[in-house]
């Protein structure tokens, strides 16, 4: 009995290790791994929260608070120039946030001016304005807010209205001259503005908003990017020189939050006007509603580079063994 | 912004060839991306000379001017303006308000100077005839003359005074862990630095300094491939997104029609393709 | 030599010179010089965008007429082309109806237009409201009514000016200039700018997700000490910026001596301190490099720009 059991034992044992190097082998394999199959996980994960939302509560970091508490502490007779300066390639990243600081600032009864150094980013100002200002606001334009549109010649525009933006403006994105605009009375220069925010997707962006206006002139400069420009930002918040920035998706989703947290929570100055709209702001959040997605995808991201990793390691003692 | 269902079908459908190319390079891709280039080339120069080129340019040389009051060399400069809105009168607006003729764009003061702009940038364009094309180097000069003035003070006061100003923090600050990072910091910034100085050979207590930059320069990198591919997650998130909105019933389930009419077009296209190659 | 080499040389150190005195000297002629040098330099960068223009146009042109290996693809790009082209300077839409007034029916005024603007086509009482609080008092250069079309032509708003008017409404059809019509609402440019460039563009960088996902599996592998940082770095941002990365680790919230390995905590202060130092480092040396190369190129020591005789 005590031979049949030791056999018993020997062959579990022997299977188990069959079952192990088979194992091993595939982990060894998985190297290959087509990466057609990848492209299609990937697609999946990203798919799925989209059509049934997990709803993952949003933590907010100290870089957005920091952008968000900086505008937020603006007197409300406060003029901001908000750039645009992303297009239709980086819009789901960026266009959310845009949304939301706009909303920010007309909740306060900041008067917005708007100007874009990307081309596309004259649509993209268009289509915010024409939400938040127009639709959810109900604003004047040329009073509250008014776009100048786009001028071509990157940093020498953001030189250029150091001294005069009449001069590198003569008329708005409408066709006005400049000088019947009445928000534009009291702004001649990048000085008379008393707020800079960036929306950017790269250059011309936040860096030439800090070398050119921000650092020389001495107004307060922050920023809306995409993730990849974040880091590259980064020194510019730690020395000072920026108030924080919203780092792309996730940045975007922390801002709305921020935003209906302080009319739920009625802090700071908040217009008549923007307390009927917090339903709206509520429902229509698409960072918020797209981090979900962007969680998910960044899981599985991580297992792949840990399956990865696991199975070149496999694949090294293999090698080592024979 | 509405687009409309044939709008919705032409966006769905070339953003599932761009998307196709994941399979394979296809015939849907190649098409969607000669089509990009050729729309995003005109795109990039109509905005360029609407928002630039028309009101900055032509309206300096020729601002809008009542055309009764001009006389002398200006009454043949608007001349000129004349004979232009006669062939391009879209560019060159012209226009009678109560009873009045003006001629000119916008109220820019009118500046002659511009004509240098304007013929630095028909330079630029020479560059398409061989014979001619070295004029465009004074355009190009001029433009990174430009860029040179602007950034090398730019530069030097934000990323080079301003960067190293803001390395000088306290080594203790009264708080342990705020004394910890601001060491860090400054530890970071000379290791990452000296990394890259390489008029000293790296050896000895030399080599241990660049080791410990290269390690923050690592994590550095690592961080920045996070975010790059944070960022790029969130683009096919906006990409779905419009998909998504484009499946339903009021643009005309473009997406699912298109999705399976290009994969049934993709899977012939690659059998037909096995069978010759095999032969 | 002088035309091709010397002039430009002297045009970029005479150049390089103003604008590098101009942050130093705001004064006259200074100031005036650069605010006009600022305004040249953007309209040569105009022309720049149009030499791209034209220079693809000859490439894909050429392509085409030898009918060379993928002409047919050259073909749609040369297209594609002037069809932006022609909506860029040739057609434009963009009409719309002005209202100045909405005469002695503004009910059915009201209606109306609550009919032919952006709704989802069934005409609520609530739209009704919201189109009397915009229409009931225009401004003095009327109130523009946006109709639920991609593209709003002559004759739709006209047919549409004339269905106000009969209804007791004064109405007469305004455009967007040329020029503003380059960014404004229902014009055939704005509708190629998104039923075709926005996809591309979009779709075109979305590409990337697959391929760094792609990328991250094949070749992110820790063979050394300083990969295996780069690669726990780049997780720990990855998991710690997002939502989820907080939500797996908001337990350890609850426990004082753990609340540090809460993942955007950890993450947080990665982010902040030994990112940041690295950052730093690059962004000394990139800057030092920038103003060598501007000095040297103002100074004429850098001359590949011009390219070869």
């Amino acid at each position: 009995m005590a031979k049949n059991r030791s056999k018993a034992y020997t062959n579990l044992s022997n299977n188990f290790k069959d079952i192990l190097e088979k194992f091993v082998n595939f982990l060894a394999k998985l190297d290959g791994l087509d990466r057609r199959i990848i492209f299609l996980i990937i697609g999946l994960v990203v798919l799925f929260p989209l059509l049934v939302p997990l709803g993952l509560p949003i933590e907010t970091t100290q870089l957005t608070e920091d952008a968000f508490y900086a505008i937020d502490e603006l007197p409300t007779d406060a003029k901001v120039l908000v750039s645009f300066e992303y297009g239709p390639s980086t819009k789901p990243e960026i266009h959310p946030m845009a949304i939301s600081v706009l909303r920010h600032l007309f909740s306060k009864g900041n008067k917005v001016v708007v100007m874009c150094l990307w081309p596309d980013g004259l649509f993209m100002a268009n289509e915010a304005l024409d939400l938040v200002a127009n639709k959810e606001f109900g604003l004047k334009y040329g009073v509250d807010y008014v776009n100048l549109g786009y001028r071509p010649g990157n940093e020498a525009i953001i030189k250029g209205i150091t001294k005069s933006f009449k001069a590198n403006f003569s008329i708005d994105s409408k066709g006005t001259n400049i000088t019947e605009i009445p928000i534009m009375h009291d702004v001649q220069t990048a000085k008379d503005v008393d707020f800079i925010f960036s929306l950017s997707a790269g250059y011309p962006g936040a860096i030439e908003w800090v070398l050119y206006a921000g650092d020389p002139l001495q107004v307060p400069v922050s920023s809306g990017n995409t993730s990849i420009q974040v880091n590259q930002l980064l020194p510019y918040v730690k020395s000072g020189q920026m108030r924080g920035i919203v780092a792309g998706m996730p940045g975007a989703a922390e801002y709305e939050t921020m935003v209906i947290r302080k009319l739920e929570e009625n802090i700071g100055p908040i217009t008549d006007h923007a307390r009927t709209l917090l339903p709206n702001f509520k429902e229509r959040r698409n960072a918020t509603k797209f981090m979900d997605a962007q969680s998910i995808a960044h899981l599985v991201i991580v297992l792949f580079i840990i399956l990865g990793n696991i199975s070149f390691l496999v694949k090294r003692k293999k090698q080592k063994k024979y | 912004m509405y687009i409309g269902i044939l709008g919705a079908w032409i966006a769905v459908f070339l953003t599932l060839s761009i998307l196709s190319y994941l399979y394979e390079d296809n015939v849907f891709y190649k098409l969607a991306e000669h089509i990009f280039v050729g729309v995003s080339a005109a795109h990039w120069a109509t905005i360029a000379f609407w928002n630039q080129v028309q009101p900055n340019l032509f309206g300096r040389l020729w601002p809008q001017a009542e055309v009764a009051s001009l006389e002398g060399f200006q009454k043949f400069w608007y001349g000129i303006y004349h004979g232009l809105h006669a062939v391009f009168g879209k560019i060159f607006p012209e226009a009678t308000v109560n009873g009045v003729l003006y001629r000119g764009i916008g109220d820019q003061p009118q500046n002659l100077s511009y004509l240098f702009a304007f013929v630095l940038g028909v330079f630029m364009l020479f560059r398409l005839i061989p014979k001619i094309g070295w004029l465009s180097r004074w355009s190009l000069a001029y433009v990174i003359g430009m860029a040179a003035g602007l950034r090398l003070y730019g530069y030097m006061s934000s990323d080079v005074i301003g960067q190293v100003h803001a390395t000088m923090l306290p080594l203790w600050t009264g708080n342990l862990g705020s004394s910890i990072n601001n060491i860090i910091l400054i530890v970071g910034v000379l290791t990452g630095l000296f990394y890259f100085f390489f008029s000293v050979e790296h050896k000895g207590a030399l080599k241990v300094v660049s080791r410990i930059g290269i390690y923050f320069l690592m994590i550095y990198f690592g961080a920045s491939f996070g975010f790059a591919v944070m960022g790029r997650i969130s683009l096919l998130i906006g990409r779905f997104n419009d998909l998504i909105l484009y499946s339903g019933k009021e643009y005309g389930f473009a997406t699912p029609i298109i999705l399976i009419l290009m994969i049934v077009v993709l899977v012939l296209t690659t059998r037909k393709k096995k069978p010759e190659e095999e032969v | 030599m002088f035309w091709k080499r010397t002039i430009p040389a002297i045009i970029v150190a005479a150049v390089g010179v103003i604008m590098l005195l101009s942050w130093f000297i705001p004064h006259e002629p200074f100031g005036s010089l650069e605010t006009h040098a600022t305004q040249w330099y953007d309209i040569i960068a105009s022309f720049a965008m149009i030499l791209g223009a034209l220079n693809l146009l000859r490439l894909q042109g050429n392509k085409v007429i030898k009918q060379k290996k993928g002409w047919p693809y050259a073909l749609a790009a040369v297209i594609a082309f002037f069809m932006t082209l022609t909506f860029g300077f040739v057609v434009k839409g963009g009409f719309y109806p002005n209202i100045t007034s909405v005469g002695d029916n503004p009910e059915a005024v009201y209606l109306k237009i609550a009919q032919v603007i952006d709704t989802d086509g069934n005409v609520s009482e609530e739209d009704v409201a919201e189109v009397r609080a915009l229409y009931a008092i225009p401004g003095p250069d009327g109130e523009k009514v946006l109709l639920h079309k991609a593209v709003v032509s002559k004759r739709m708003a006209q047919k549409v000016v004339d269905e106000l008017n009969t209804l007791g409404a004064t109405a007469s059809v305004g455009e967007l200039k040329w020029g503003s019509h380059v960014q404004g609402n229902k014009t055939y440019y704005s509708w190629v700018f998104y039923s075709f460039f926005t996809p591309l563009s979009a779709t075109m960088f979305a590409l990337l997700a697959f391929f760094v996902a792609s990328a991250s599996y094949r070749a992110f592998k820790i063979r050394n000490a300083e990969a295996t940082v780069l690669l726990v770095s780049g997780i720990l941002i990855m998991l710690g910026r997002v939502p989820l990365g907080a939500y797996l680790t908001a337990w350890t919230q609850n426990i004082p001596w753990l609340s540090w390995f809460h993942l955007p905590v950890i993450q947080e202060w990665l982010y902040q301190y030994p990112n940041a130092a690295g950052a730093r480092a690059i962004m000394i040396g990139i800057g030092l490099g920038i103003v060598g190369t501007s000095l040297r190129v103002i100074l004429g020591i850098e001359k590949s720009f011009m390219g070869g005789d």
